[in-house]
């Protein structure tokens, strides 16, 4: 074998890492940063090393002998079997497993949002070992948390993008004001108001999710009037509607009843559910908001005509998922951590050909000590 | 440019950013034939115009500025599309480029920077008989 590339210089050969090195692969994986897990071809875990507790907050020995989905509560294993939901064929840690039965490593990004709303979002690789036992197959499989680096992508996509777009009209706008007329200066004036409020928002948009994901979210309760709610939601995204030539209707607004929320909170979780009932509609669609009341709790839904696809409903609430391409996906993970860790309600959804799309928000009608 | 004032359409969603380069347009005394804020209606009003040059974001709702420009291109070879854009869409602004769009304008640029490259993006528009 020649010592030497094409190009003269020496060529760096693969050291034999073990050669005449007695450390135990266990105290080799305890220096590894990322999750390494062996599993078995029941696709249970025989082996997780220490990282596994620090990234879960369970103890690794409890991990043994069950799946992935199960040791970290995953919501669609809750009195299922994880690997055998219909939500299991889009779960990435599955088909990273399946993936790599050709002998070769096999990469998948997997995101877990567990039954307690902690999410995980890994880039996984697997690949099969010889397990020393005759006849059985092993994986061995790297999880890296991947969330950091999806956070920044949304931040590059959409939050800079945003924000960027709106501070660059309002510098454009200050400049042309400069050589306007008073009827011209009154309309850029009006815009500059409208542009600086929407800037104001995107950010505390973010702060808020970020705050929230910390846990240090603060819940400023006061009476509200869900109609009113309603309409003042509806007229903030009239614009983005009419841009999209369609309807944004209200319905059942009989109910004469008020309850206590967050208001601004209020906006956020169901303003990101109407953005993104408006973004999946087509030209001349209806989305639809309403409540309704009963058993102590006032819903609210959005409805658009569009379906989702079972592949997207399986990843919907999940951490960085996005039917809008890279870079994007906050909406439905933002508000499901907002409704169901600080306003004490519940957010779900349904989905169907014929009927099209709801999400529903759900809040405790009566006042309650936070 | 010699003959004529160029005919130009202006789609973006963003109402702030169709008023600042609506007003410079017009400072420089172009015209704008039509104005959209997505893209299906940018390539509807592109059909019924014709107009000499059309400015594009490319993020519009409906149909997107890439999306609308292949369109353009395909029925319209000789098109004049340039596509307005923020740096975060670098990539797609190259693909773009490779797909006829005539150039580019950044929308973060001072109104200065942006009236100085529409100047020079007209100067290369070839005189037309039909110009008003």
């Amino acid at each position: 074998m020649n010592d030497t590339s094409a190009a003269g210089e020496p060529r760096r050969t693969a050291l034999p890492l073990m050669s005449g090195c007695e450390c135990p692969p266990d105290v080799l994986a305890s220096l590894v940063t990322d999750l390494i897990l062996l599993v078995n071809e029941r696709q249970c875990i025989v082996y997780a090393n220490r990282e596994f507790s620090g990234e879960s907050g369970r103890e690794r020995c409890d991990a043994v002998g069950k799946t992935l989905g199960e040791a970290l509560n995953c919501r669609h294993a809750a009195g299922r079997t994880c690997g055998a939901c219909e939500a299991c064929v889009e779960c990435g840690w599955f088909q990273a497993l399946k993936g790599c039965d050709n002998g070769l490593i096999c990469e998948r990004d997997c995101r877990i949002l567990t039954l307690e709303g902690k999410a995980f979002d890994f880039a996984v690789k697997a690949v099969p070992i010889p397990s020393g036992r005759k006849g059985e197959a092993l994986w061995a499989c790297g999880l890296k948390d991947a969330f950091a680096q999806k956070r920044l992508r949304v931040l590059e996509r959409s939050f800079f993008h945003d924000v960027t777009n709106l501070a660059v009209g309002i510098r454009g706008m200050f400049e042309i004001l400069e050589n306007s007329d008073a009827e011209e200066s009154a309309v850029v004036r009006g815009m500059l108001q409208e542009s600086a409020g929407k800037l104001v928002s995107a950010i505390e948009r973010l702060r808020t999710l970020r705050v929230a994901e910390n846990g240090d979210l603060r819940i400023w309760r006061s009476s509200q009037n869900p109609c009113e709610l309603l309409q003042s939601l509806a007229q903030r995204y009239r614009e983005e509607a009419e841009t999209r030539h369609l309807r944004v209707v209200i319905e059942n607004l009989g109910a004469a009843v008020t309850f206590e929320t967050d208001r601004e909170l209020f906006f956020l979780v169901v303003g990101e559910l109407l953005a993104n009932a408006i973004e999946a509609s087509s030209r001349d669609d209806v989305v639809t908001l309403g409540f309704t009341t009963g058993a102590g709790q006032i819903e609210f839904y959005v409805k658009n005509q569009a379906a989702m696809s079972p592949a997207e409903q399986a990843h919907v609430f999940e951490r960085s998922f996005t039917t809008k391409g890279s870079g994007h996906g906050i909406g439905t993970y933002c508000a499901k951590l907002i409704v169901e860790h600080y306003l004490k309600g519940t957010v779900r959804f349904s989905s169907h050909a014929c009927g099209g799309t709801e999400f529903c928000v759900s809040y405790p009608l009566l006042s309650f000590a936070s | 440019m010699a003959l004529g004032t160029p005919r130009i359409i202006l789609a973006d969603d963003e109402i702030h950013i169709r008023y600042l380069v609506r007003s410079i347009i017009r400072a420089e005394g172009y015209t704008v034939v039509g104005e959209a804020n997505n893209g299906e209606d940018a390539l509807a009003l592109y059909r019924l115009h014709q107009p000499d040059l059309i400015l594009m974001d490319i993020n519009l709702p409906l149909k997107t500025g890439d999306e609308v420009l292949a369109e353009i291109m395909r029925e319209f070879p000789a098109a004049k599309v340039v596509m307005l854009t923020m740096v975060a869409d670098m990539d797609t602004v190259k693909r773009c480029l490779e797909m006829g769009a005539t150039d580019y304008i950044l929308k973060n640029n001072s109104v200065e920077t942006i009236r100085q490259m529409l100047r020079a993006i007209v100067a290369g528009i070839p005189e037309k008989e039909n110009l008003v």
